[in-house]
């Protein structure tokens, strides 16, 4: 399968992983694809609040998932937690029903996080299999990070991470990254209106930024 | 007084009746001035007879006396443009006014170059409709257009020859010094606090019965105060402070506390300039530079209120350059230059809020609406097409939020455009004015007692337990309860002090000039005043490192140190224009060849720092301060739109595209933010001629921008000759600038090339 070049291919635990520039990782053994806080509904959670804006980030992340779709042979999508921002009603989920059901070939799988406060009903509409935690060795998946069993390493969202990178001449920039630790990693937040967590990484952890287009290690 | 008159000459059988209706209303920008006017106006009623009674109505009035003023108007209501807004909000307010004879702009300098002028301008041509005969009066100090600011109080279509202006013929007598360090040598080249100054104020504080101290900052204010009470432990008691975060009750408590001599000093910003004169204050001290003739006239008048009494100020410089802009400022004062106020013109959201308020009130016959604002100075351009855009706006939404309810605000009955729905118009009527603050957190005791308000972000850095100083004590942080933040006294002598946003005012335009007058002086070895005799020492290091440029001279200066390549300008123009020019240079170098650059400036000049050298004598010419392509390429360089979508939170928020919320239950400013730039991106995206959008952008080239100064300047640098010098260290007219933080960045380098040259800020062990 054709990669595109602004991916990074790097191996964690034995276990082959692509770092995709949309700020996901492809897990080619399992054909997995791994996404964390995509935030559907943020918009309209910012409606109830008392503000009225145009729900646009919806269509926006549809797009991108499926274009990640066509690019990796996917047999499963599993979110880390937060995949809908807040309490969605019953109308609104038909926004995304078509979305999900339209690729019967794919499994999706939901780590519950915080923010995911849907009647379990609903996941079951839009043919999500719903976990609080899951184990696939070596991997421990969560929403927010967490001590993993023995022998395995924890996979987790929530952090919304990044990191700051500074050079001569008072250059600086801060950007969302994969913080991969001795025994947990950090994926970057999917969806587009949500803020960042600026890390203090130390010498041994790995760190992968995301610039535009591309993925790269510092 | 001509107000009384006119009344007794037109009923001359029956002066003493009462219950007359509306006759005069007085428009103040400031709540504090109302009680001055009403006790005046009353003494002169009393005098010739009258029955008149006097009513005051602002933000801060009570329901029972609104109630009671709506049911009977006072003869003379002292209100402020907001309030007045408020009123032709409900219904019945034709009938109100109907009695109206005089409408009285008080500081109406004040008001010209803001929107709540344009508030003021839409309620006359409601008047000037109702009331053919109507007089209008405006109270103005000095300012540098005056008769513009005559014509925008006027309006279009009066009579020319019933318009006069009267000129007070007193001149006031003014005495500025500068306090002078003692071994300019010791003295800091850069910074803004000018604490080192303290121990030099202590005669002054002595010999007058009461100072006021002026700050730019609030949290320069703060760290005065505090500094003041450390040295001199004795003005306890004495001593108080006065910001615009200091709650109300404070501050009306330090107000009267100064009219009855009970302060030797208080430390305050702006927050003092205007209102009711304090009799006691014998001496002004300014701390740093007011950046503006104006604003230190204005100060400076805050003293010596007794007929005939000069006004004192002292000038205290935080940084050795500010001692140039004091005889800057003097050189201007001397002269009798003043600065200009410009007014908004064209300002839809403020058109957009009135429209609903009349809406909400008794409906409104676009028509006629039409031809009335026609007629403002404001307004008087807008098109029929533009006009068109508006009404559909707000029938129904326009081209991008017509599927939305929310904003379907108008229903048109029997001809008239009215708000229906009662949520619509109790969130229009909570919504009206045209400040745009940000969100406030109201500080408190555990025990009750409210000590004053900090922005929301302020407060977002602490945890429970932390102590920071606000409004002169040092406070512990208990919790954050929704919008309130509960504190109590901290034993703890340090905490950090707020930093409030903005801040920074740039030079004016007619201070930079005076400013540019003042260096020339300088470098042809005149030392005409104190102060720049003072400075003679750093100014021979600056000719010895570099050069000082005379009026038709540009000096550039190209040195390296350990953080790169330092490219510094000096046009002497003020921050914003630097800010444009800056930008400018760089996105013109930056197009030549991929480099990054960092960018600094302050009120006289600009810096790019690189980590690349650059050929000076190549690309610094006359040809890269061209003026050519200067609209495109200034939008460009400066991002543009990211300043547009900051000032669209105002606009959404005045025209009612989002609501801030009830009182006690308003939105988070980051939600507000977020809302604002969303629409803002959806305007940008699917309606471009949105008229709304159209004005974020022409407000930011007007008035952040300065896009007409940054012309005048490149045209200026054009017929200077330019000096360009290679210094081997920082000279002192750089000195500020490279350590300055605050900087903006332009690169043509790709972000993962750039990714290379930097490492990653790691943890520091």
């Amino acid at each position: 399968m054709p990669l595109s070049s602004t991916c990074l291919k790097t191996k964690l635990e034995g276990q082959t992983f692509v770092l995709h520039p949309s700020k996901v990782i492809y897990w080619e053994e399992k054909k997995k694809l791994i996404i964390a806080d995509v935030h559907l509904g943020k918009v309209a959670h910012f409606r109830k609040g008392g503000i009225a804006v145009p729900s646009l980030g919806a269509r926006e992340n549809k797009k991108k998932l499926k274009v990640l779709l066509e690019e990796f042979d996917v047999k499963t999508v599993l979110f880390l937690g937060d995949l809908f921002h807040s309490r969605i009603k019953r109308k609104e989920l038909d926004l995304y029903t078509d979305f999900f059901l339209s690729y019967p070939e794919i499994n999706f799988d939901l780590v519950l996080g915080n923010h995911d406060l849907l009647p379990m009903a609903f996941y079951k509409i839009l043919g999500i299999n719903v976990y609080e935690e899951m184990l696939e060795a070596p991997f421990h998946f969560t929403h927010e990070p967490e001590d993993p069993p023995a022998d395995y390493y924890n996979l987790a969202g929530h952090i919304h991470p990044a990191v700051r990178l500074r050079g001569k001449a008072k250059q600086s920039v801060r950007l969302a990254c994969f913080y991969f630790e001795q025994c947990k990693g950090i994926l970057p937040a999917f969806g587009t209106f949500t803020g960042l967590f600026t890390m203090s990484p130390k010498k041994s952890d790995s760190v992968f930024v995301v610039a535009e287009n591309k993925v790269i290690s510092v | 007084m001509p107000i009384l008159l006119e009344f007794i000459r037109n009923n001359p059988n029956d002066v003493d009746k009462e219950n007359n209706g509306l006759q005069a209303i007085w428009i103040s920008p400031i709540r504090s001035l109302a009680k001055e006017i009403k006790h005046s106006s009353e003494r002169a009623i009393d005098s010739l007879g009258l029955n008149w009674k006097v009513g005051v109505r602002s933000g801060d009035t009570s329901t029972k006396e609104r109630k009671k003023q709506k049911e009977q108007a006072p003869e003379i209501l002292i209100t402020t443009p907001e309030s007045l807004h408020i009123l032709m909000a409900s219904k019945g307010y034709k009938k109100y006014f109907k009695n109206l004879k005089v409408v009285v702009a008080d500081e109406w300098h004040e008001m010209v170059g803001s929107k709540r002028g344009v508030q003021l301008e839409l309620a006359y041509s409601r008047f000037k409709a109702m009331i053919p005969e109507l007089k209008i009066w405006g109270i103005s100090a000095t300012i540098g257009n005056m008769e513009e600011a005559f014509d925008v109080l006027m309006g279009e279509a009066t009579d020319k020859k019933k318009q006069v202006v009267i000129k007070a013929n007193i001149q006031k007598k003014i005495e500025i010094s500068s306090l002078l360090p003692d071994e300019i040598e010791y003295f800091p080249w850069a910074g803004h606090l000018g604490i080192k100054m303290l121990h030099k104020i202590e005669p002054i504080l002595q010999n007058s019965k009461t100072t006021l101290i002026f700050t730019n900052t609030r949290s320069q204010c703060e760290i005065w105060y505090q500094k003041l009470l450390d040295v001199y432990p004795d003005l306890a008691g004495q001593m108080a402070m006065h910001h615009g975060s200091v709650s109300k009750e404070i501050r009306t408590w330090v107000e009267n506390a100064l009219h009855e001599e009970k302060l030797k000093v208080v430390v305050a910003t702006s927050s003092l300039d205007l209102g009711v004169d304090f009799r006691p204050v014998e001496s002004i001290i300014q701390i740093g530079s007011p950046k503006g003739v104006a604003r230190f006239l204005q100060r400076a008048g805050r003293s010596g209120h007794q007929p005939g009494a000069t006004s004192r100020i002292y000038f205290v410089p935080t940084h050795s350059l500010e001692l140039v802009e004091s005889s800057a400022l003097q050189k201007a004062i001397e002269k009798g230059i003043v600065e200009s106020r410009i007014p908004y013109i064209r300002s839809f959201d403020v058109l957009i809020q009135y429209m609903l308020t009349l809406a909400v009130s008794e409906g409104f016959d676009p028509e006629i609406v039409f031809q009335e604002i026609k007629k403002t100075f404001s307004y008087k351009s807008v098109t029929q097409k533009e006009w068109d855009w508006i009404l559909r706006f707000l029938l129904t939404g326009g081209v991008v939020l017509h599927t939305y309810d929310e904003y379907k605000k108008i229903v048109i009955e029997e001809g008239l455009w009215k708000v229906t729905r009662r949520k619509f118009a109790s969130q229009h009527r909570l919504s009206i004015g045209t400040i745009v603050g940000d969100t406030m957190m109201v500080v408190k005791y555990l025990t009750g007692g409210k000590i004053g308000a900090v922005e929301e972000w302020f407060i977002s850095q602490f945890k429970p337990g932390d102590s920071f100083w606000f409004a002169g004590r040092c406070l512990e942080l208990v919790r954050v309860k929704e919008m309130t933040v509960l504190v109590r006294k901290s034993r703890k002598k340090k905490g950090r002090i707020p930093a409030w946003l903005g801040g920074r005012l740039p030079l004016s335009t007619q201070l930079a000039e005076m400013l540019r007058f003042k260096i020339d002086e300088i470098s042809r070895n005149l030392y005409t005043d104190p102060e720049s005799k003072v400075l003679n020492p750093l100014m021979d290091l600056q000719r010895h490192r570099s050069y000082i440029p005379k009026e038709n001279e540009l000096l550039v200066e190209y040195f390296e140190s350990k953080e790169g390549y330092h490219l510094v300008v000096y046009p002497f123009e003020g921050r914003f224009v630097h800010q444009g020019l800056g930008s400018l240079l760089a996105y013109r170098i930056a197009k030549k060849f991929p480099i990054s650059f960092s960018i600094a400036m302050n009120d006289y000049g600009f810096e790019l720092l690189s980590d690349q050298k650059i050929d000076i004598e190549k690309f610094i010419t006359r040809q890269i301060f061209s003026s050519k392509n200067l609209k495109d390429e200034i939008e460009q360089s400066l991002n543009l739109t990211e300043m547009a979508k900051r000032a669209f939170r105002d606009i959404a928020a005045i025209s009612g595209l989002v609501f801030k919320g009830y009182p006690g239950k308003m939105v988070k400013d980051r939600h507000l933010q977020a809302s604002a730039q969303m629409l803002f991106s959806v305007f940008q995206e699917h309606e471009m001629d949105n008229l709304l959008l159209q004005q974020a952008f022409d407000e930011v080239r007007l008035f952040q921008l300065e896009e007409h100064r940054i012309r005048l300047a490149l045209e200026r640098i054009q017929k200077q000759k330019l000096i360009i010098k290679f210094p081997v260290k920082a000279t002192p007219f750089a000195f500020p600038l490279i350590v300055d933080r605050l900087r903006e960045r332009l690169t043509s380098e790709s972000l993962e090339s750039r990714i290379k040259k930097m490492t990653l800020q790691l943890l520091k062990d």
